[in-house]
């Protein structure tokens, strides 16, 4: 009995240590962002200061750039969020729409070359990405859709294509076919099947595929840096505009990550009964 | 042929739903129902192509195509943004990277981040996926912040990272000097920036291998254990003979996946150093070798060439797993 309290109690710490270590780089930048300049450039790091509102004053109010930081937070809350937000939530309405077709032919037919078909599939998601930045370059260029949104969102459908596939084939298997074959024979057609019947039962599993799509899209780093110049950029563009010359803005800094980190938390929160099965591509029966 | 039983419908396509439905064409004639049914097989038949098609025409288009087009230029060195007209140049691409020294730098500094970082996530991922396989207090709060790291933007990753072990003021080092070590460079210093990368991969994605580890877990039938453990077995031998060989293919899943993100390394690299390669290129990796010479060189021919080199990589290093999980997967 001793003993295996014990154990708990190891457990626990372990447990706890855990999710500090995971917490705690994003908890510090929260921290920083109610620091003045001088109490975030202190040695020791200072855990009792006089909280500031300034840095989140100067991201939702300042007009111009000031010496708070090089650029304007308006600009990102003006610019480069709505960009951000239209191309993930366009991006993912489009990346479900085609993968959730795929999916419902994977996973209830059986049709020739369906195997090397699924493979295929996959295998474009073995494309490193980095590297599939030249050829998209070179591929928007020649279309002249670099530097728009529609260019990137095209590029961010055809890479959320492979993982949405196979993780709404993991949900869609789950679903006995027993249950749409009633809607036909009930006079409802396939495609009806697929909708009114198919859909709502997988509906957490969307969900979860949504999360995904949109992250994708949101997160990208790499590609909007090749493709975009000037007209369509992206909130991780903005990072890099608190870096210059003379150091980093920390302040502002943090308040854009933490505005750039709450869609992340949200779905981290949401996601976190779902994610599970989808990811693991079948291998559990 | 005489007899139309359910049996004798295709049992590929659409076909499989249609066993509900044969009385209707039970009794008529074989010569009346041959051309409706003919119609009617051709769409079941094309049905699924159908529903797929848009995704290979999307994939085509977007990915297959250009990375075609990309080895059509890798042969050539142009440039459309300046309008440098394309000038066949044949291997010549290709023999300029492994001539470069910076490409070997790059690629011992990769081998030096990948390895690792695959190591230290297999072996947390595993273990804290362990810790997680049972009823616990707070579970939904653990898994939750287990995974904001993993959904987070590396590029964010990189930013916060930089704040956290910044050498002068960072509180990783105030931690340090706690448990009594000395204060350290990280970013700074051209010894510890491939390790430091190392912390920030391995923080960002051992949730990535927790969660599909923790997935396998979960899903491992009781019975076999409480079979081995009337056999005697040790709790070490119950793990090593009936988990480990259960998780298997998660595991070839898990490594897959993060072998071919890991060698995308770059958003991090990007805002965690002041840099493109840290101080002295003793961070840059295949990612940032490519935007580099990109932007060094404007060439997109070379750059083409690089992407292609990248792939080979990236090739050879999931090949095994890409074979196994081949062979593994049934559906």
């Amino acid at each position: 009995m001793k003993r295996s309290l014990l154990r708990t109690l190891l457990l626990y710490l372990a447990l706890a240590a855990v999710v500090v270590g995971f917490l705690f780089p994003p908890a510090w930048m929260v921290v920083t962002s109610f620091k003045l300049g001088r109490d975030i450039v202190t040695w020791p790091p200072t855990f009792i200061f006089t909280p500031t509102l300034e840095n989140w004053y100067w991201f939702f109010f300042s007009a111009e750039a000031s010496a708070m930081a090089p650029q304007e937070g308006r600009r990102i809350l003006r610019e480069f969020l709505p960009n951000s937000l239209i191309v993930a939530v366009v991006t993912t309405a489009l990346s479900m729409i085609v993968a959730s077709l795929a999916a419902y032919a994977f996973a209830r037919f059986n049709f020739r070359g369906k195997r090397p078909l699924a493979f295929a599939v996959l295998g474009t998601r073995m494309l490193p990405p980095i590297a599939t930045v030249i050829p998209l370059f070179i591929f928007m260029n020649s279309i002249h859709l670099r530097d728009t949104l529609t260019g990137l969102i095209l590029s961010y459908t055809a890479l959320n294509l492979p993982l949405a596939i196979w993780m709404l084939w993991g949900f869609i298997k789950e679903v006995p076919r027993e249950l749409e074959e009633a809607g036909l024979i009930d006079g409802c057609s396939r495609t009806g099947a697929l909708v009114r019947i198919l859909f709502p039962v997988i509906a957490p599993g969307l969900a979860a595929t949504s999360v995904f799509s949109f992250l994708l899209a949101w997160n990208d780093f790499p590609i909007a840096l090749f493709l975009v110049a000037h007209k369509a950029k992206t909130m991780p563009l903005a990072a890099l505009g608190f870096y210059a010359e003379e150091g980093v803005y920390w302040g502002p800094m943090s308040v854009y990550g933490i505005l750039y980190m709450v869609p992340t938390i949200l779905f981290a929160v949401f996601v976190q009964r779902h994610l599970v099965k989808g990811l693991t591509l079948g291998a559990l029966k | 042929m005489a007899s139309w039983k359910s049996s004798d419908y295709p049992t590929t396509g659409a076909g499989r739903t249609d066993s509900v439905l044969p009385a209707e064409v039970h009794g008529l004639p074989i010569a009346r129902q041959h051309v409706p049914k003919r119609k009617g097989q051709f769409f079941k038949h094309a049905y699924p192509y159908f529903l797929i098609a848009p995704t290979f025409l999307i994939l085509t288009a977007i990915l297959v195509y250009p990375w075609l087009v990309s080895l059509h230029w890798s042969f050539q060195s142009f440039n459309p943004i300046l309008d440098i007209q394309p000038r066949f140049v044949g291997f010549r691409n290709y023999v300029k990277i492994f001539e470069d020294p910076l490409f070997w730098r790059s690629t011992i500094n990769s081998a030096y981040l990948i390895v690792p970082s695959l190591v230290l996530e297999f072996l947390l991922g595993l273990g804290i996926a362990v810790l997680l396989n049972r009823r616990l207090i707070f579970e939904r709060f653990i898994r939750t912040a287990i995974l904001v790291p993993m959904m987070m933007a590396p590029a964010l990753a990189g930013l916060m990272w930089r704040l956290f072990v910044h050498p002068d003021f960072g509180l990783f080092n105030y931690f340090l000097t706690i448990v009594g070590l000395p204060k350290l460079l990280w970013t700074a210093s051209p010894t510890l920036a491939i390790p430091t990368i190392i912390l920030v991969e391995v923080w960002q994605n051992t949730p990535f291998v927790v969660l599909i580890l923790l997935a396998g877990l979960q899903a491992i039938p009781l019975e076999q254990f409480e079979a081995a453990r009337v056999d005697g077995a040790t709790a070490w031998q119950m793990f090593r003979y009936i988990t480990l060989p259960w998780l298997t293919p998660l595991i070839a899943i898990a490594l897959l996946f993060r072998t071919i993100f890991i060698i995308r390394t770059f958003d991090t690299i990007m805002l965690l150093f002041s840099s493109i390669g840290g101080v002295g290129n003793s961070a840059l990796v295949f990612g940032n070798y490519l935007y580099f010479q990109t932007y060094k060189i404007w060439d997109l021919g070379l750059s083409s060439a690089i992407s292609y080199v990248i792939l080979l990589v990236t090739g050879i290093l999931t090949i095994a797993y890409t074979v196994y999980l081949y062979r593994e997967l049934k559906f």
